[in-house]
């Protein structure tokens, strides 16, 4: 039996060891990143067995030392990461993206980055995560081609904005309690501008890095130029490390009466993302950028959730449901878009046609992901829908459960957009596109998460757990 | 669970969920093999639903629950009318397999279409076993996305164009059902559906009006599937698919499951002894008759004949929810067999309509005249399927219209009885023109016919409508054996009045 000690520590230690070789011998690097991507995704399923783990490194505890924490909100964030890397590190576009220079380090370093970021338990480590995670996913998006230069350029620069804010309210977390440790800052009990100050100033970096409504100017151009396999990582999993620590600041760091405070302002800033992001789905033209529209949109739903979250634990875990969801669909629609580009020959969204029968799997992934996105049962966008209506009716929000309802038909018009590609005739011939089987198996592993309510629960009262 | 006779509604799902499994890997050019699967699932299917009919009728309880979302299981279940329904899917699946296999002899995708059509299946008898609200939910969302790519089969821009639409229904109509399910899961916890009305046997009863908004929201959400006016609007638009989908959606899938959900919300959520207290049910029959003149007076007008027998459905199905609104034991028997009977009368219809188009070229009422000579067999089985949507006996339109107006004037609902006259006059005026035309007129001058079919494709969609239209006359000749739906019809009504058990 392995120690958790050694476990945790593996989740970044394997893939920055991978990185490391894979920069020192680049022949073998494409196919290092592909192994170590699957041992990591085979990681985190092993530690399924550990939720609740919480170690310190190298023996000194918080407030000295760094602590680790594998707790039930970090076990689905964990797994989203392992299943998003493995199945796009296989995929076609995975592989062409790994073949260019210097992708397969930067691959390995985001992962251990999203990895770390994960488990830490302590605000200035988070800080460090961060970072790592977004000058790694700046490159990625870099390595798109000379039309990716100018978005991920921008992307570096709010980036580094988002982290200014964020660092300065760390700093008066830290002169307010003395303390980095996020469950220690909570236990200090602050009130008043010493809690709200800081709040606000790691709040507002984080969206700016997540791409939440208003900030999301930066989002659609970078995730639509980036390579499709890097597409599906930003899209599915580094934005959601953003969302991450902010989950982790308003639910542990800060106390319910203050995310009852600032809910009215989360849910309008849920709410104006969805529809701005519609919007923009209704006006692009480009298949990508329809895509990435629609994950403006669907980031909406985190500080939504986050809005019915104070005192409900159930909200959380609509919130988590609907990153996983989300995650899954959007990095198997990025792959499969791939495919269904390629075999046109083009990436005009309304002139776009059925890509012939070869390429079913990728055809499967572009249906069931949006169903996913959509919220229709049994997939786990519904798990999400219905567990978020039901937190929030449960609270008097009656209002919430028609919205619900309504965004996933507003959801279906848009996305009908590239799911009508699918079936427009003629057929066009499909050539040597990828079929899609890796895109094919992240989209039914988004379906297939509508099932995963009670283990979600399961995980969440291991959290609650001391 | 206890035992693996609990599982068969499971199996019966399983069957078609796997048969559009091994259906949709199939290369186009794998005809032989794909014919063999597509018949192969729904013979397994009927095998299992025969097990489940013995069963029910010997009084098993069938019921298997899986954890799902926070305090909510998935539920399949076999009740009386889950058998109903099941029993009417699986059966005209067969046929429409055999029909199908005739007609969709050439183009692309034809392991998508056959594999979404299995697919279809499925939901549909999801929709069928659903023990619970959410159940149905899952599995009435489900067809709509199964549907979609039987609709919008050609895929040439005016389907696209028509496929949005039928979307845009069935999708707000979903939303509708998602609303009304959120509802009643805070009315009402976890219940499953029960015969006399799961709301009826609240212990706290809920403020009536929260209750009639729970029965708007419900029955707006199913009316949209079952074209409710004024939410038919779609129906017709859908006629652009291949005519085995029409057939399937207009006697099986779609417009069935949406007025199975009209059956399910007023006995089995609220009850019809409740739904009447509330007062909401002559609005429901006001809706139901106003969508049954509505939907003839239209068809009237058709000349394109699918679209024709598309109004004909609006109206026809709407029977099922007037049945329902009369809170009468007789209507009620009325409206459950008008489940099947309405079934086998319009796919028959479709059938011969896709034949007609298919190996003459006619397509429009205006040029029926003399295929009765060149196609009798069809041309046969058209007629019979005619007369029993106008309710001449010994047809199936007849029983269900005999029971209705029973219910209607026992009731004291004497203007359903007229309702009802106005609505068969109106059903003559646009089916006997036709047939009259097709038997005893000589065809046009200026037929041009296409290149015929090959004999076998001719034979199976010959057949088919054959098939359906004996059962449309076995289901009024037949009709006291113990092999015809009206005496489940009889047993469940009654329980849901109370008068048993």
């Amino acid at each position: 039996m392995v120690s958790p000690d050694a476990a945790l520590a593996a989740l970044f230690v394997l893939p920055l060891t991978g990185a490391l070789a894979a920069f020192a011998a680049p022949r073998a690097a494409a196919a290092l990143a592909i192994g170590v991507s699957w041992a990591n995704a085979a990681l985190v399923g092993g530690l399924y067995g550990m939720v609740g783990a919480r170690i310190a490194l190298g023996g000194h505890a918080a407030p000295l030392g760094v602590a680790l924490r594998l707790d039930g909100l970090a076990w689905p964030f964990l797994a989203l990461a392992g299943a998003l890397f493995a199945f796009a590190a296989s995929a076609t576009a995975g592989r062409a993206l790994l073949a260019k220079p210097g992708a397969a380090a930067l691959w390995l370093t985001l992962l251990a980055g999203l990895n770390a970021l994960f488990v830490s338990a302590d605000a200035f480590n988070l800080y460090i995560t961060l970072e790592v995670v977004s000058l790694a996913a700046v490159a990625l998006t870099a390595l798109g081609g000379p039309a990716a230069g100018a978005p991920a350029l921008r992307y570096l620069f709010v980036s580094l904005g988002g982290s200014i804010f964020y660092l300065a309210g760390v700093a008066f977390f830290y002169r307010a309690t003395g303390a980095l440790d996020i469950g220690l800052i909570g236990a200090a009990g602050l009130s008043g501008p010493a809690l709200a100050a800081p709040l606000a100033l790691t709040t507002l970096g984080l969206l700016l890095k997540a791409g939440a409504a208003p900030f999301h100017f930066w989002l659609p151009p970078a995730h639509a130029a980036a390579a499709p396999a890097a597409s599906a990582l930003l899209s599915g999993v580094v934005v959601k490390a953003a969302l991450y620590v902010l989950i982790r600041l308003w639910t542990d760091a800060a106390p319910p009466e203050a995310l009852d405070a600032a809910a009215p302002v989360f849910r309008v800033l849920g709410l104006a993302a969805l529809g701005v992001g519609a919007l923009g789905a209704f006006r692009a033209t480009r298949l990508k950028a329809l895509i990435a529209f629609s994950t403006v949109a669907q980031i909406g739903y985190a500080p939504l959730a986050l809005g019915f979250a104070a005192g409900s634990p159930l909200a959380v875990q609509a919130l988590v449901a609907f990153m996983a969801a989300h995650g899954l669909a959007k990095g198997a629609i990025f792959l499969a878009a791939d495919g269904l580009r390629r075999a046109n020959g083009h990436d005009a969204l309304d002139s776009l046609a059925d890509p012939g029968s070869r390429l079913g799997p990728t055809k499967g992934a572009i249906g069931l992901g949006v169903v996913a996105l959509m919220g229709l049962p049994p997939s786990g966008g519904f798990l999400a829908k219905w567990t978020l209506a039901e937190a929030a009716t449960a609270q008097g929000h009656w209002w919430m459960a028609p919205l619900l309802a309504g965004a996933a038909v507003l959801t279906g018009v848009y996305m009908l957009r590239l799911v009508s590609a699918l079936v427009r005739a003629p057929a066009c011939a499909d050539g040597d596109a990828p079929r899609g089987w890796s895109a094919l198996a992240l989209a039914v592993a988004a379906v297939a998460l509508g099932f995963s309510g009670p283990m979600l629960s399961a995980l969440m009262l291991a959290e609650a757990a001391p | 669970m206890t035992g693996s006779a609990e599982l068969l509604p499971v199996l019966i799902v399983g069957a078609t969920l796997l048969s559009a499994a091994a259906i949709f890997p199939l290369r186009d050019d794998q005809v032989r093999l794909r014919a063999a699967v597509c018949l192969a699932g729904p013979a397994a299917t009927l095998a299992l639903v025969g097990a489940l009919i013995a069963g029910v009728r010997s009084g098993a309880r069938y019921e298997a629950r899986f954890p799902f979302l926070p305090g909510d299981d998935l539920l399949l279940q076999a009740d009386a009318l889950s058998v109903l329904f099941v029993a009417l899917s699986s059966a005209l699946w067969l046929v429409t397999t055999v029909y199908a296999l005739g007609y969709m002899r050439h183009g692309p995708n034809r392991s998508r279409f056959f594999g979404f059509f299995a697919l279809c299946v499925s939901a549909t008898m999801g929709v069928a076993l659903a023990g619970n609200m959410i159940t149905f939910l899952v599995f009435y969302e489900t067809l709509t996305l199964a549907t979609y790519p039987l609709v919008v089969h050609k895929g040439d821009a005016a389907t696209l164009r028509a496929g949005r639409t039928y979307l845009i229904y069935t999708l707000s109509g979903g939303a509708m059902v998602f609303l009304g399910t959120m509802l009643l899961h805070a009315l009402q916890g976890a219940g499953g559906f029960e015969v006399g009305g799961l709301l009826a046997q609240a212990e706290t009863r809920p403020s009536d009006a929260a209750l009639r908004l729970l029965f708007a929201i419900l029955i707006a959400g199913v009316g949209v599937k079952a074209a409710l006016a004024p939410l038919h609007g779609w129906l017709p638009l859908a006629m652009v698919a291949p005519a085995p989908v029409s057939a399937l959606l207009h006697a099986v899938a779609v417009v069935k499951a949406g007025a199975f959900g009209v059956v399910r919300v007023v006995y089995d959520v609220f009850g019809v002894t409740l739904a009447d207290a509330l007062g909401v049910l002559p609005w429901l029959g006001a809706a139901a008759a106003i969508t049954i003149v509505w939907g003839s007076v239209l068809a009237l007008g058709q000349d394109d004949l699918k679209r024709r027998l598309a109004y004909s459905t609006v109206s026809q199905v709407s029977y099922i929810a007037l049945g329902a609104s009369l809170a009468h034991p007789a209507a009620a028997v009325g409206a459950i067999l008008h489940l099947i009977h309405q079934g086998i009368m319009k796919i028959t219809l479709f059938f011969c309509a896709g034949a007609f188009a298919e190996v003459e070229g006619v397509k429009t009422v205006s040029r029926m005249a003399g295929l009765g000579r060149r196609m009798p067999w069809t041309m046969a089985a058209f007629t019979v399927a005619a007369l029993g949507m106008i309710g001449v006996p010994p047809t199936a339109g007849f029983v269900t219209k005999w029971y209705l107006a029973i219910g209607a004037l026992e009731a004291d609902g004497a203007w359903v009885v007229a309702v009802l006259l106005i609505s068969s006059g109106l059903n003559a005026a646009y089916f006997l023109p036709i047939v009259g035309a097709a038997w005893f007129r000589p065809p046009p001058d200026d037929m041009v016919r296409p290149e015929p079919p090959p004999r076998l494709s001719v034979a199976l969609m010959a057949v088919s409508p054959v098939v359906t239209a004996l059962l449309v006359m076995a289901a009024a000749l037949l009709a006291t054996s113990i092999f015809s739906p009206l005496g489940w019809a009889q047993a469940l009504a009654l329980r849901e009045f109370g008068f048993e058990r």
